[in-house]
């Protein structure tokens, strides 16, 4: 009786302590140094290509304990090639005083072909971060060699994201993951749509014309591949399940949906019925999509799927599904409930009509304010450059912040998060991640035909929080895939996961991230490796960065 | 200039329809969907009078049932700026507008038409569609509620509710929505699109019998051309057997969600 009272006591402290802090953004892009234009060589005739690049990756890749950013960036069309500084990929080097230095050309890892997309992970368990980049005609996987350079491996490891027959595939978001928790990550590489320029097509009228519909081109089978170790992976596609679905998958993000210990994989698809496949035991996956509620809106049609992060924003223990989707979408967020399947709750969540007009990319589930309750953030911005000239919708936009209210519902607070998320712009990936380690969530965002904007969280009375950085002994070493689960001292209880592939074709930072509001401790944080180890610990003080080694 | 023609141009000054004939005709034409001899009558009208706003409206219909899009939009925007307090000509306008997705554009004509015509339903009904395809869902609720009271009568259109019943459903205000979605059904047992709206309803409700029965409802009523597509059904049919335990049938539904080619409606 005494404890519960103790427990209703601080809780009700929790609540009054509740104060909203107005989340604030700030564009800190011309004093750090970043100078990044997203490239996408524009054409007169609006290639599907050119509106659908410009992933972003936010990992340390010096282990100096500082975020770093990578950028991928487009080519010239029709040739496809990099022929020029402005089309290369660039890696940016976090100095620790809030400038970054380009480190592209000492790094190796400017890139070939028409980029889409980035995932970030230590694949072979050495310490040093890696990085696959997604392509239209070149996937490239690049080895951390530990000394500040990468060595593209993509032939060696046999990950080039081709199909049997050796074609290249139209490749956009990637993401590492150990699926059969054998302790080395996998990869899953989402694929887009049979184009070329080749088979090109041109849509809306001559002087303004349009990205054409993906329902004009024939869409493509996933991959994955299967990490044998030794540098070396294994095309798994077909005997696990994937390659059957052909789809048009735009992103791809993981967590696993029913607490079963393996992690699922969910792919957003333009235009056709999302993906959720079903991790049978690490050994196969089933396409749940339809059985389990993600499959289409609650109107039962699909979405221009394009963002999506498969994360708790209910904080009820199970990971919900939220993606981004084109003006007169709603963006849809399924909430995933305790028999086992989810429900569409756009509209109950009050996202339904504050989303409505708008176009969104890059996404990421994250609490702006450490107030205990997940903000969605969206990178908005139509798909087609010429839009505006046909009167529906805007191609440049706002970036936009719902705050999270909890128990699943959320505020646009966009319009009071300061000028920079006032900017239309062609925004397009996003990530997240602490920049300057203050204990506030970062997002960088790129932008076609801008500068990036490295948007720096000011949040003027923000919460306590804790950083969690799990390193994995017997699970793979980055811990993708570990659940976390935090109560607070007040009582409070949260839960999140450590993923890399969040957002649009773009990877954020794997520390786990949770604000505390007023709790200046966690009384309790339990862990669940990937390897089925459980960790439990006790009394943690708020306001740092723990880091973790598995048992 | 002779006296009659001066009086002529002064007579098509007061009135630019003057010279037109048949005009109540060539809107009841229209209204039976008898293209040809709407289209007969609209130019005739147009050749004596070729500024009229009504027979310009007409025109504009005629166009956009002959699958000449850009052309009626001109038709109707000419009569809105020759008639500009012509309520008619911007109701047209407004469903032009509606249907080629320029919601905004939309709204500002209605806005103008339940101006002139507050009484006219159909006017707030539009209106509140197109604010609700902006995500303006303030505006949308009231122009609904001035619908439905404008509705209010001996024959009242049950398309109004069951709009306003799937507006209630997505505020997640299920039992006014059953309320209006109940009526809506009552009122056309026999369409598709109310019984799948109440379906949804019920299935939000975890009223999964009643679900079932709207479903299996829905189903059996075919519409290839209308709102609501087969795949729609078989995916509302296959989570609500699922809900229910019948493994078979929600096996069989969501194979077919997963098989029917989604109808391209660009």
């Amino acid at each position: 009786m005494g404890s519960r009272l103790v427990l209703g006591l601080a809780l009700a402290a929790w609540a009054a302590a509740e104060r909203p802090a107005a989340i604030q953004l700030e564009d800190r892009q011309r004093a750090s140094g970043i100078r990044f234009v997203l490239d996408n060589g524009t054409t007169p005739d609006k290639a599907v290509i050119e509106a659908v690049l410009g992933g972003v990756a936010l990992f340390d890749f010096d282990n100096d304990g500082r975020l770093d950013v990578f950028f991928t960036n487009g080519a010239r069309i029709p040739g496809l090639r990099k022929d020029d500084p402005r089309f290369w990929n660039r890696l940016y080097r976090n100095q620790g005083d809030g400038t970054f230095r380009d480190v592209t050309e000492s790094a190796g890892v400017r890139g070939e072909g028409y980029s889409m997309g980035a995932a970030a992970a230590d694949f072979d368990n050495d310490g040093w971060t890696d990085l696959y980049v997604t392509g239209v005609n070149r996937n490239i996987l690049y080895r951390n060699q530990g000394d500040g350079t990468f060595a593209d491996v993509t032939e060696r490891a046999g990950v080039a994201g081709t199909d049997a027959t050796g074609k290249k595939l139209w490749s956009v978001g990637a993401a590492w993951l150990d699926y059969d928790n054998d302790g080395d990550l996998d990869l899953f590489v989402a694929n887009y749509l049979d184009w070329s320029p080749e088979n090109n097509k041109v849509c809306g009228a001559e002087g303004k014309r349009l990205s054409c519909s993906p329902t004009d081109y024939a869409g493509l089978p996933n991959l994955l591949y299967r990490n044998d170790g030794g540098g070396r992976f294994t095309d798994v596609s077909a005997a696990a399940g994937i390659a059957a679905h052909v789809g048009r998958g735009m992103s791809v993000a993981v967590a696993d949906a029913d607490g079963d210990g393996f992690v699922d994989v969910f792919v957003a698809n333009d235009q056709l019925r999302n993906f959720l496949f079903h991790n049978a035991g690490g050994r196969a996956f089933m396409e749940t999509g339809v059985e389990s509620g993600v499959a289409y809106t609650e109107d039962g049609v699909p979405v221009s799927g394009m963002g999506a992060d498969f994360r708790d924003v209910d904080q009820d223990g199970r990971p919900d599904v939220f993606l981004t989707a084109l003006s007169g979408e709603p963006f849809p967020l399924y909430r995933n409930t305790a028999e086992g399947f989810f429900v569409p709750a756009t509209h109950p969540s009050g996202l339904g009509f504050a989303t409505l007009m708008m176009s969104g990319w890059g996404t990421g589930a994250y609490d702006l304010d450490n107030d205990g309750h997940k903000e969605l953030f969206s990178a908005n911005s139509h798909v087609s450059e010429n839009i505006d000239a046909y009167g529906h919708h805007r191609y440049r936009q706002a970036n936009a912040i719902f705050r999270g209210l909890g128990g699943g519902r959320f505020r646009d607070v966009t319009a009071q998060a300061g000028a920079a998320m006032q900017r239309a712009r062609a925004h397009r990936g996003c990530a997240f991640g602490d920049l300057d380690g203050d204990g506030r969530m970062d997002v960088v965002v790129s932008v076609i035909g801008e500068p990036a904007e490295v948007l720096y969280n000011t949040t003027a009375g923000a919460g306590h929080w804790l950083g969690l950085r799990l390193e994995g002994t017997k699970s793979n070493r980055d811990a993708i895939g570990a659940t976390v689960k935090l109560t607070g001292e007040s009582g409070r209880i949260q839960y999140n996961h450590v993923t890399t592939a969040v957002g649009y074709a773009s990877a954020s930072d794997k520390q786990v991230h949770f604000g505390l509001g007023p709790d200046r401790s966690a009384t309790e944080i339990e862990i669940r490796w990937p390897s089925g180890a459980r960790q439990v610990l006790r009394n943690v003080p708020a306001d740092q960065v723990l880091k973790v080694r598995e048992p | 200039m002779s006296g009659a023609l001066a009086l002529a141009a002064v007579l098509v000054a007061a009135n630019p329809c003057a010279g037109a004939r048949d005009l109540k005709a060539a809107a009841e034409a229209v209204d039976k969907g008898e293209l040809a001899r709407a289209d007969y009558l609209t130019s005739l009208a147009l050749a004596l009078a070729p500024d009229c706003p009504d027979a310009l409206v007409l025109q504009g219909r005629v166009l956009s049932l002959k699958g000449r899009p850009r052309e009626a939009r001109e038709a109707l925007e000419k009569a809105v700026r020759l008639a500009p307090a012509n309520a008619e000509a911007r109701y047209q306008l407004g469903i032009w507008l509606y249907r080629a997705l320029l919601h905004a554009e939309a709204v500002r004509q209605f806005e103008k038409v339940v101006a002139l015509r507050p009484r006219d339903a159909r006017a707030h009904d539009y209106l509140a569609l197109n604010l609700e395809a902006l995500g303006e869902a303030e505006g949308a609720e009231r122009a609904y509620r001035k619908a439905l009271a404008a509705n209010a009568g001996p024959s009242p259109d049950p398309f109004f509710d069951y709009y306003y019943g799937r507006f209630l459903l997505k505020q997640t205000r299920l039992e006014e929505s059953r309320a209006h979605l109940d009526r809506a059904v009552a009122l056309h047992p026999d369409e598709r699109t109310v019984h799948y709206e109440r379906g949804k309803l019920n299935l939000a409700r975890k009223d999964y019998p009643a679900a079932r029965r709207d479903a299996e409802r829905a189903l059996s009523l075919k519409d290839p051309a209308g709102p609501v597509a087969d795949v729609q059904v078989y995916y509302l049919l296959a989570t609500v057997y699922a809900r229910l335990g019948e493994a078979d049938l929600a096996r069989k539904y969501a194979e077919l969600s997963r098989t029917t080619p989604i109808p391209d409606r660009r």
